[in-house]
């Protein structure tokens, strides 16, 4: 079984390669990317502070 | 009138698919076949008094007419095929594939279509004619490397000759106790009643008013009896279709059996199969009714189409594990696949299958198999709706596209980028509008559909027919002195999950390919 994730129209997808050959591409949360995007801006500010 | 002896090679047989049901139209396409016999089923009753008389048919009168049951048995070849399969399974969905090459695709439709057939008995000038025909049986089999048809037609009512009663030796109108089945485009001849090997007079018909009368052409200028016979001149030049090449098994055939979710689209070819057979059959009852007092009125007043079924479905090998008998014992769903491949039919360049995956035509997300070839075709979509995110999933040739239950995320980019970033298949979309499953609505119950498009270089005539959910029936081992031959039994369930307009593709599927636009 193998994991990777992939950028593609801007966003991000999980693929995943399962032992029978079944493969899945899911599309991640476009939130979760703000939220720690947003998270990391915040810590880097107060870290300047 | 030719008052030779009757001989079976200087025959024919001519059909025409029906405008009206039962209502006879003029054959005209001839078809050589293998065997055939021809009912006359003018059933005669009887009356057994129970006194005054020790005979135990001591009076008959007329009965109802049961429908006149064909068998005829005919080489499966690329042409006539069409029709016959047309007339088993309903209307065709015909496409064309380059100019001159055609597709037909054949699937249990719930209406029939009715067809008129003549059959011309060598050493006679005329015909007997059925017409209301609806095919009750279609079968193949493998008889000595040839796959051969055999067809079983109801015929809802039959002309084999009328009787004139009025005598008359001028005018055009001729009047007689039957006219159903003689058409316009007919000749008639009719026979002296005392010696039927006399020609009295040969008339082309201007129409056919009632049920009693014809109108000639020509003028009657001879005089004819009451009780003097009317039969149906046979054609003098019967222009035969140009018949592909049979349909062989071995070195023509190639068998394939799918075990996994959509086991047709996801076949391995088997190469151990030495026989195969099937039988596709339509359910068929005549009804006879009250509807007055003519010849004609005493035949079936109409054949109802009822169950659909495919029978009989064998495949033979020689027994090596016990796969099939543990996909017996598991009440697997099993994906059968047969096709012949025959003559040589064009130059084309493979083209690889595709899907377009609709949006109100606002956007689209249109899917390509990466490898050429027909194989592509087997690929299928399916749209589930609902999910916790959107997803594309690819195992064997099964796509499932899982939308997202919050619609924003199911963009046709974003649709297109998820099955895009799967393995053998690339997408592309164009616009920009959201996938939904209420979009697809030309996909079958569920929400699926096939690729197409996909062809090998240098296509062939071909006949291809899919079992989609074949399960076994018990399996019998016969032990002795010698290799053990695997008969396999099988029926053919409706897809569960297609339940409704679609059950009835999912028992079968027929496939035909040659150089005839429709049928």
């Amino acid at each position: 079984m193998s994991k990777e994730i992939i950028k593609k129209a801007g966003r991000e997808f999980e693929k995943e390669i399962l032992p029978d050959g079944t493969v899945t591409v899911t599309l991640l949360p476009e939130k979760q990317m703000e939220k720690s995007e947003k998270e990391v801006k915040k810590k880097t500010e107060e870290e300047k502070k | 009138m030719s008052n030779s002896v009757s001989y079976g090679k200087r025959g024919y047989l001519a059909f025409k698919k029906e405008t009206t049901a039962g209502a006879a139209v003029y054959p005209d396409t001839f078809a050589e076949f293998l065997e055939t016999t021809l009912p006359n089923p003018w059933n005669i009753a009887k009356t057994n008094t129970v006194q005054g008389n020790r005979s135990l048919n001591t009076r008959s009168y007329i009965g109802a007419y049961e429908p006149a049951e064909l068998e005829v048995s005919l080489p499966a070849e690329p042409t006539i095929s069409g029709h016959l399969l047309n007339g088993c399974f309903g209307d065709e969905t015909a496409s064309t594939l380059a100019t001159g090459i055609y597709q037909h695709d054949f699937q249990p439709q719930n209406t029939q279509d009715s067809y008129t057939l003549d059959f011309a008995v060598g050493g006679e000038d005329y015909i007997t004619r059925y017409f209301g025909c609806r095919i009750s049986k279609l079968a193949l089999a493998i008889n000595d490397n040839r796959a051969d048809w055999t067809v079983g037609f109801m015929a809802q009512r039959w002309f084999v000759n009328a009787r004139l009663t009025v005598a008359i030796a001028t005018g055009t109108t001729l009047t007689l106790d039957q006219t159903s089945g003689i058409t316009t485009s007919d000749t008639i001849q009719v026979l002296d009643a005392d010696n039927q090997d006399t020609v009295l007079a040969t008339y082309t018909l201007s129409a056919v008013p009632t049920e009693t009368t014809l109108t000639t052409v020509e003028t009657i200028a001879v005089s004819l009896a009451v009780g003097d016979v009317v039969v149906i001149k046979r054609n003098a030049s019967p222009s035969y279709t140009a018949l592909g090449s049979e349909f062989i098994f071995t070195g023509g055939a190639e068998i394939s059996v799918g075990t996994s979710t959509n086991p047709v689209d996801n076949t391995t070819a088997t190469s151990d199969m030495t026989n195969f057979s099937c039988e596709f059959t339509n359910n068929l009852e005549a009804e006879n009714a009250a509807t007055g007092n003519d010849v004609v009125d005493r035949m079936p007043s109409r054949i109802n189409l009822l169950g659909f079924d495919v029978s009989d479905i064998t495949l033979s090998h020689l027994h090596a594990n016990p796969d099939f008998v543990d996909a017996l014992r598991s009440k697997d769903s099993l994906g059968l696949r047969i096709k012949f491949l025959g003559d040589a039919l064009a130059s084309n360049a493979a083209a690889a299958a595709s899907l377009t995956i609709e949006t109100d035509g606002i956007g689209t997300a249109s899917v390509t198999v990466d490898a050429t070839g027909e194989a592509g075709n087997d690929y299928n979509l399916t749209i589930v709706g609902g999910g916790a995110a959107l997803a594309a999933a690819l195992s064997g040739k099964n796509i499932t596209l899982t939308l997202d239950a919050v619609a924003a995320n199911n963009t046709t980019t974003l649709v297109a980028a998820a099955i895009h970033a799967l393995t053998g298949v690339a997408c592309a979309s164009t616009g920009s509008d959201l996938v939904t499953t209420a979009d697809n609505t030309d996909m079958t119950s569920p929400l699926k559909k096939n690729f197409s498009g996909g062809r090998d270089a240098s296509e062939k005539t071909m006949l291809r027919i899919d079992i989609p959910n074949a399960k076994l029936q018990p399996i019998e081992l016969p032990i002795s002195d010698g290799l053990i031959t695997e008969e396999l039994k099988f029926t053919s369930d409706h897809d569960r999950a297609g339940q409704g307009t679609g059950n009835l593709s999912s028992m079968a599927k027929v496939r035909l390919r040659n150089a005839t636009a429709t049928y």
